[in-house]
């Protein structure tokens, strides 16, 4: 990336900026959740070397068959 | 970390401009560096706070950010990218851009794409909230200057949002020149605002360069 900055902006900027905090970002674990996509891995009861991953709209652990829940 | 481009910084006790370099593609490494650099400073900030009994809701959000971690969460992304900049052989400030996931939400161009300043963080010891005497100035311009021209880059005209922390937020509105635009509504649990800077807006703050 080329970014030429003259000496005078900069000291233009730091005037006006001045000991003003800087900062940015949002809730690191919030974000994280939104980006990965929840899925569900079932082990269906009728077998027991198949497994099955699904894109789940929720994760139940209430739902029948030996689940395992993975964040992938 | 891959090669620099040269900067400058401003060094409050001089009040003058110090070379500074500004890097891309941070390595693990890198952020590990500038992590453990930041965290004395950081742990010192916690303790005062627990002492005076200042609730956590009230803490700088950025105590909680563990750059490591979100490191590992973005490696795999080709649309994040980290910058850093380097001064006198310590991590100045860090950042990391998002290029994909988000679109503008004023002005003529809602609905377009922009990039997304994710994180952006001075280290603590040129911050006047953990320090009596901040080091270095001008962390926050350069990396907006540097979403700008990556904005510019990837054809989305200069546009950039961000969610502000509540003490930068006079930074992004005031400094910058950007939009205010209200709370947050996809982090609902924030209290952050979010941010954003128009095509124009960019092209003003750009514009300033030459004047």
């Amino acid at each position: 990336m080329n970014i030429h900055l003259s000496d005078d902006w900069l000291m233009r900027k730091a005037k006006i900026e001045g000991k003003t905090s800087v900062g940015a970002g949002h809730p690191p674990i919030e974000s994280v959740d939104q980006q990965k996509p929840k899925t569900k891995m079932t082990l269906p009861a009728s077998s027991t070397d198949k497994l099955v991953c699904e894109e789940a709209q929720t994760l139940d652990d209430s739902a029948p068959g030996i689940d395992a829940q993975s964040k992938q | 970390m891959s090669a620099f481009t040269s900067i400058k910084l401003f060094h409050h006790d001089s009040s003058s401009l110090k070379p500074a370099e500004l890097y891309a593609d941070l390595s693990k490494l890198d952020v590990t560096t500038a992590e453990l650099s930041w965290q004395p400073y950081i742990e010192k900030k916690i303790k005062s706070l627990e002492s005076a009994g200042t609730s956590q809701d009230d803490w700088p959000e950025h105590l909680h950010w563990d750059w490591s971690q979100l490191r590992r969460d973005t490696q795999s992304k080709l649309a994040h990218q980290w910058y850093g900049i380097k001064c006198d052989g310590k991590w100045q400030g860090l950042m990391v851009l998002e290029t994909a996931l988000h679109r503008a939400r004023i002005g003529a161009d809602k609905g377009k794409h922009l990039v997304y300043i994710n994180y952006l963080a001075s280290a603590p010891w040129n911050l006047a909230e953990f320090v009596e005497a901040p080091v270095y100035g001008l962390i926050g311009t350069i990396f907006v200057r540097v979403a700008i021209e990556l904005s510019f880059n990837l054809e989305f005209k200069g546009r950039i949002g961000l969610h502000a922390l509540t003490q930068s937020e006079g930074f992004y509105r005031d400094i910058c020149g950007m939009t205010d635009v209200g709370p947050g509504q996809e982090y609902s649990q924030s209290k952050l605002r979010y941010f954003e800077m128009t095509k124009d807006q960019a092209e003003d703050f750009v514009r300033e360069e030459k004047q």
